[in-house]
């Protein structure tokens, strides 16, 4: 029984496809199933090697938190086993996310190692074993805390004494995380040839040849990354793989094939050991406007990511938390949306596995957060319920920090990412809101954002890519007392925008085109009229009022509507009609019949400025997220 | 206006000016680092510290040689202006000289920075010399930010603010000690800083010689009053915190703490809000896939088994042997019940981080003994217990019986005695009639709150001599001490065996590499049955509608904090291992000064030492009236000859110091000699003094000073000795 238990085991990790350097089953021996795991008195008459092999067997049975009480315990026997300080840094790097304390570990386990055994080479082949798991740890541990150099080093010694199938796709990646995408590209093309990973090592030349702008190919590699990997079956990893083809996609504009590739990624078992591929599938619902879809996507990643209840967030929190706040912002809950950046902004992110820069989170985050804020203070400004001492002051300190976070922004993406690298529309290492970002760039000088502008356009071959640079350009000059230009530029844009795919771009632009007209003009209503048939909330939330018609309202509450943010006009047709209805009850019975949306909402109220508050999130779709009293 | 520097001859300030210029440099630095430390300034800080400290000298100097206050703020705009004017030109030039655009904006964003630093701290500086009043501003602006920075604690958000939390970790003090501590000497320097500013005020304003006593007495009375003050809203403090402690009994949700026989730790006016305070850490020794109440976990610390009339209470031992009953630092050994299914051991830690009187434990502790205390700065007791925990499935339970068949008719009696009010038996019977088996009877009454009731901290029902009755007869708002009692009663009502546990639950979903944080409003009562076989088991409820709830998220920062401190000891991992380790290194508060930063630093030092040279050289522009038109372009004119090398000798008369230099330059250099003379000595002073002649006289010096070669003139202007003089004058 106990044999067919350890070769259920031995197939059972086979099957999972622990990697052949995961500290995690090397020490199992036949015999070493536990039948009391838990019991402290039984492992007191057991020595540490004992204990050190029955932890190996309790992480292939996936029990990690009871392999680490036989560590433990190991270790309070034996202090300089360095075997368990092994397999205690990898729990902690692989099961945990606690690199710091991986770190720790594997340092000792290193001191120790080669206090007992002197300065490598070595002659035993345990001793080679044990030693280049141990570089393997350091190198991948201090690449989770983004020391890249350091982990260079550690894998030049490794090269030194040993190889490992690993070692080419590791070393390919932490050169491209150093920048020299070259020499990166030549250690996985050699790797490939020499048998590496094929999988792994593939995956990063894609990446390696998609920043280098070869992106046909780039896909050809990611394909046979991905058919490798499919083949493994259960083994197989592709989710990765598709994550990384659906970037390259979505970058050259082919959106479906994006959808399909991160769709896919998603859907696989390895779906969400990364939050990537869901967070890419959402950023490309976002830009789609199918906000209900992003949001769905993320759920589906927080449900999945469940499985892994060891994990201390650091790897997926603020990724997550930047894109839930985008989506809660355009939804038009603003309050979420402040909360969540906030929280997003706040959060620690490791990069060590992601192939892009923390820098590039900041300034997404940094932009996102600026944009949530001054959402806020232009919703602050039309409720009227909220109509105390304080609303001037705050709404204030909401448009300081906002305008602060926007130039935190703009400064990491001009001096830390390589002169604003991330302009490049839909640069795969980018975390940006590319539909939105020309807000971020209307404070930079006209003369200087134009020459910026043409650089990359000239260099930039992707027709879908012109309508952003356009538009960025015409908010520039919308805002910078060059409305003329900007408008026709802005015009130009959405002239050349695709029908279902850049809604998000076309309704920043009629948000935009509406701004330059007059409030109350025909061509302003026109552009308010088409931006609320996309996203109500958005309108709202720049600051700009819609037409609405009412019909036997009281004077108090006419009165009160025009300080909101309606503009009231009569015998125009409006596509918004608020009526009252007779009901004794209640002081304010109103009915809001939408065109727009095809929606009547009734509204009863006592008080009138909750009333006009309950009318303006009727037809804006928006609230604060203890608000929902909409019948 | 009442320009306190004119009366400085008569008094010594210095001493006073260093400390108020010290105390204005300490607080600008201070939330120039704290700031960039918060948020980020995305600019050197030090060169933004630079910069302010700068511009409060400057603040200070143009101060003292009597500018006015339009004449300053001319100089600020003019500046700003220039400025922009400057970076919109070297926008144009600049495309022609640099590939990257962009680079020149950021670039300029840093020195606009630099420059509105050195602007508003050299005008606040000015100001606080000009206006007596601004001294108080000052302070109020400086006590909000105060306040503002303090503030994150008022959640007992231990691990904000972060400078907070790090200086107490750092000196082993609970961080609310270090919180008081803080708010002390923010206090302190506050005062510190008002009675500098009081007494420079005062000997500039000569109130020493006027009224020394009385102001004396002022002094003393406001700083007896702000110390009053202090120790009221110190006092009241604690008083709250008191409010939330459990030992008073008084918590975030009305679950205190007590173990004595007949009372009952739970209070049914007493829920207070949110409380984040943390109360323990707990380390699972072991996976547990297998908990029935997933992600749920329930920490039992005491029962409640007794009705006494009014509420459940404490019956002890006698009955509820199951549970412990013992303080965190006593042994306890639990009698194993071997006839219980569907249970497991699991061991795990406990760190306690609050006064907790009795140990609690999952469900049926077997075993809890006291182990070491990784930090008793931190932690009050640590144990390591080990318990039977549920591994059962709950469809098992769907058609089993309750109440235990080894029980006397006697304890039976004791877990089934009921209300005496018959409305909990007719209720009972309403909500169970449809269902045959007491789990079912069981579920069916649970979901009936589920679905009906509100959970509320602010129930506002009033006292009567049954606390449940307004709650179940009447809104169905309330929190989890009525929910329980009134799920006992229900239960007991219609013979089924019930009691109220008392301890922790806590949602395992937020817990880390198997360690919970604790927190105050993880504190919580729940009804619970014993099943057949099965033993005590909770049926908690968790009602759809919530219309307060004490529960936030866990603070994952102060969780992780909290499992390095109870992790390996520096003996296995010392710290010493992460040296030289890039990655393990904390990035904040680590500035290295590029050239750009020393470049930026240049221009803005240059900007600011020309400004003020060409302040001191023109700085009678800005006097309108004579006398002050007098002295400043006499002044003037010594500046300059001062660069150029020429100075009054020590015991030299002024019109001595003219005639040597008549001697030197082909004419006067100093003609308004004994104009100034006539003005500063004659008394009364001079009066009906013409400007125009005032400035013909000064052309005629400058005229003479002209004399000198131009070269020698232009590179006069980086002759620091003229500001050296001014700064040492008394």
């Amino acid at each position: 029984m106990r044999n067919l238990a350890v070769a259920l085991l031995i197939f059972g990790v086979f099957f999972f496809r622990v990697s052949p350097m995961s500290p995690y089953f090397l020490y199992a021996q036949d015999g070493d199933i536990p039948i009391e795991i838990g019991d402290e008195e039984a492992d007191k008459s057991k020595s540490a090697e004992e204990l050190v092999r029955e932890a190996s067997t309790l992480f292939a049975l996936e029990r990690p938190l009871d392999a680490r009480t036989k560590l433990l315990r190991a270790l309070s026997k034996d202090p300089d086993n360095y075997k368990a300080l092994t397999m205690l840094s990898g729990y902690y790097l692989v099961h945990v996310g606690h690199f710091r304390l991986a770190l720790k570990y594997i340092k000792k386990a290193k001191k120790v190692f080669e206090q007992r055994f002197g300065k490598p080479p070595y002659s035993s082949e345990e001793q080679k074993n044990d030693h280049s798991r141990i570089l393997y740890l350091l190198s991948e541990a201090r690449l989770n805390l983004d020391d890249y150099q350091g982990s260079l080093n550690v894998l030049d010694t490794f090269r030194k004494y040993y190889y490992g199938s690993w070692y080419p796709g590791s070393r390919a990646w932490v050169l491209m995380k150093l920048g020299r995408l070259n020499e990166a590209i030549r250690v996985a093309r050699l790797g490939i040839l020499t048998g590496a990973e094929p999988g792994r090592t593939l995956n990063i030349l894609g990446i390696l040849l998609s920043m280098t702008g070869k992106r046909k190919e780039s896909l050809r590699v990611f394909d046979d990354a991905i058919n490798y990997e499919m083949a493994l079956g259960q083994r197989g990893q592709p989710a990765t793989p598709l994550n990384n083809s659906g970037e390259v996609y979505r970058e050259i504009f082919d959106e479906p094939r994006a959808e399909g590739a991160f769709t896919r990624a998603v859907g696989m078992p390895d779906g969400c050991e990364h939050i990537l591929p869901s967070l890419n599938l959402a950023i490309l619902f976002v830009e789609e406007w199918r906000l209900e879809r992003a949001r769905w996507a993320l759920h589906n990643f927080t449900n999945c990511v469940m499985q892994y209840p060891l994990k201390i967030g650091e790897e997926y929190q603020a990724l997550l938390d930047m894109e839930m706040g985008r989506i809660e912002m355009h939804s038009g809950h603003v309050d979420d949306a402040v909360k969540s950046l906030k929280s997003s902004k706040d959060s620690r992110q490791w990069f060590g596995k992601i192939g892009t820069d923390p820098d590039d989170l900041k300034a997404a985050i940094y932009i996102s957060y600026a944009q949530a804020l001054r959402a806020s203070a232009n919703l602050e400004k039309v409720y009227r319920r909220k109509d105390t001492l304080f609303r001037p002051i705050r709404g204030i300190t909401q448009r300081i920090k906002s305008w602060w976070y926007f130039r935190r922004g703009r400064q990491i993406l001009i001096e830390d990412l390589n002169g604003f690298e991330d302009l490049y529309v839909r640069h795969t290492d980018s975390m940006l809101e590319y539909p939105t970002l020309g807000e971020a760039l209307r404070d930079i000088p006209s003369v200087l954002l134009e020459r910026r502008l043409k650089k990359e356009m000239e260099s930039d071959d992707r027709k879908g890519a012109l309508p952003y640079y356009m538009a960025y350009l015409g908010e520039n000059y919308l805002f910078n007392g060059r409305e003329d230009e900007g408008l026709k530029l802005i015009e130009k844009a959405l002239r050349s925008l695709r029908k279902d795919r850049d809604v998000a771009l076309r309704l920043h632009l009629l948000i935009l085109r509406a701004m330059a007209y007059e409030e109350g003009s025909e061509e302003y209503i026109k552009s308010v009229l088409k931006a609320m048939e996309i996203g109500p909330a958005e309108v709202i939330l720049y600051g700009l009022k819609v037409p609405i018609e009412v019909d036997g309202l009281p004077a108090d509450l006419v009165k009160e509507l025009r300080k909101a943010a309606f503009i009231l006009r009569k015998g125009k047709d409006e596509r918004i009609i608020v009526s009252a209805v007779p009901d004794k009850k209640f002081a304010y019975s109103l009915v809001v019949k939408n065109k727009i949306k095809g929606t009547t909402d009734n509204i009863k109220e006592f008080y009138l400025k909750t009333a006009v508050d309950k009318i303006t999130e009727a037809v804006y779709s928006v609230g604060y997220s203890d608000l929902s009293w909409i019948d | 206006m009442n320009n306190l520097l004119d009366k400085e001859s008569n008094n010594n300030p210095i001493r006073w000016e260093i400390a108020v210029i010290a105390a204005r440099a300490v607080f600008l630095a201070i939330f120039v680092f704290s700031f960039d430390n918060i948020v980020g300034f995305g600019t050197n800080p030090y060169l933004l510290a630079a910069a302010g400290i700068l511009g409060i000298f400057a603040g200070r100097a143009a101060a003292k040689a009597g500018i006015l206050p339009r004449g300053l703020f001319a100089v600020a705009v003019a500046v700003l202006v220039a400025c922009m004017l400057f970076s919109a030109l070297l926008y144009r030039v600049g495309l022609y000289f640099i590939t990257s655009p962009l680079r020149l904006y950021a670039f300029t964003e840093h020195c606009w920075l630099v420059l509105v630093f050195f602007i508003f701290c050299a005008i606040a500086t000015f100001l606080y010399w000009k206006y007596r009043s601004i001294a108080t501003v000052e302070l109020c602006v400086l006590s909000g930010a105060c306040v503002y920075f303090l503030s994150p604690h008022r959640d007992y958000n231990l691990a904000a603010p972060q400078a907070v939390n790090s200086l107490a970790w750092y000196f082993g003090v609970s961080p609310q000690a270090m919180f008081v501590i803080c708010g002390i000497a923010a206090v302190a320097v506050l005062i510190l800083y008002l009675i500098s500013s009081s007494y420079l005020h005062g000997e500039m304003e000569g109130e020493r010689k006027v009224a020394s006593t009385s102001v004396w007495i002022a002094r003393s009375a406001a700083i007896g009053a702000i110390l009053v003050l202090y120790l009221f809203v110190a006092g009241v403090g604690r008083y709250v915190y008191l409010g939330y402690d459990i030992e008073e009994g008084r918590t975030t949700n009305g679950v205190g703490q007590g173990s004595k026989k007949g009372e009952s730790p739970l209070g049914f006016h007493s829920a207070l809000g949110t409380n984040n305070q943390p109360a323990a850490l707990v380390r699972l020794e072991s996976d547990y896939p297998e908990n029935p109440f997933s992600p749920m976990l329930y920490f039992r610390e005491s029962a409640l088994s007794s009705f006494n009339g009014y509420e459940m209470v404490i019956a002890g031992k006698v009955y509820d042997a199951d549970v412990n009953f013992t303080h965190p630092s006593e042994p306890y050994t639990g009698a194993e019940d071997h006839t219980l299914k569907g249970r497991k051991p699991l061991s795990y830690s406990v760190y306690l981080l609050s006064n907790q009187k009795d140990a609690f434990a999952i469900d049926y502790p077997i075993e809890i003994k006291q182990i070491k205390n990784p930090n008793p700065k931190r932690f009050t007791y640590a144990y390591k217990a080990k318990s039977l925990v549920p591994s059962f499935k709950l469809k098992d339970l769907q058609y089993a019986d309750v109440g235990n068949p080894r029980w006397s008719e006697e304890v039976l009696e004791h877990y089934i005695q009921p209300h005496p009010d018959q409305r909990y038996t007719n209720l009972a019977i309403q909500l169970t009639e449809d269902y045959e088996y007491p789990v079912q009877k069981i579920l069916a009454i649970v979901d009936y709150f589920n679905k009906n009731a509100t959970y509320t901290l602010t129930p506002n029902h009033p006292v009567s001599k049954d606390p449940v009755a307004p709650f179940l007869f009447g809104d169905l708002r309330g929190y989890c001490v009525h929910f329980a009692h009134a799920i006992v009663y229900l239960l007991r009502a219609i013979g089924i065996p019930a009691r109220i546990g008392v301890g922790y639950l806590t949602d395992l979903s937020q817990s880390k590499d198997g360690h919970i944080l604790l927190r105050m409003s993880d504190r919580h009562s729940w009804p619970e049955v014993y099943v057949k076989d099965y033993g005590w088991i909770p049926f908690d409820v968790q009602p759809e509608n919530v219309e307060s709830h004490g529960v936030t998220d866990v603070d994952m920062k102060l969780l992780q904090e909290l499992m390095d401190e109870i992790g390996p000891d520096q003996e296995l991992l010392s710290d010493d291992l992460l040296k030289g380790e890039k990655g393990a290194e904390k990035k904040r508060w680590q500035y290295n000064i590029s050239l750009r930063t020393l470049l930026i630093g240049l221009i803005v030092l240059l900007v600011a030492y020309l400004s003020a040279k060409l302040s001191l050289r023109y700085g009678w522009l800005f006097r309108a009236s004579p006398a002050a038109r007098l002295t400043a372009s006499y002044r003037a004119l010594l500046y300059e000859l001062r660069d150029l090398g020429f100075r009054r000798k020590r015991g030299e008369t002024k019109r001595e110091f003219e005639l040597r230099l008549a001697g030197k330059f082909a004419a006067n250099p100093l003609p308004l000699t004994e104009m100034v003379i006539e003005h500063c000595y004659r008394k009364p002073p001079l009066r009906g003094i013409d400007i125009r002649q005032i400035d013909k006289l000064r052309e005629k010096g400058k005229e003479a000073i002209n004399s000198v070669p131009r070269w020698k003139r232009i590179v006069s202007l980086f002759n620091p000795l003229s500001l050296i003089d001014l700064f040492s004058r008394r």
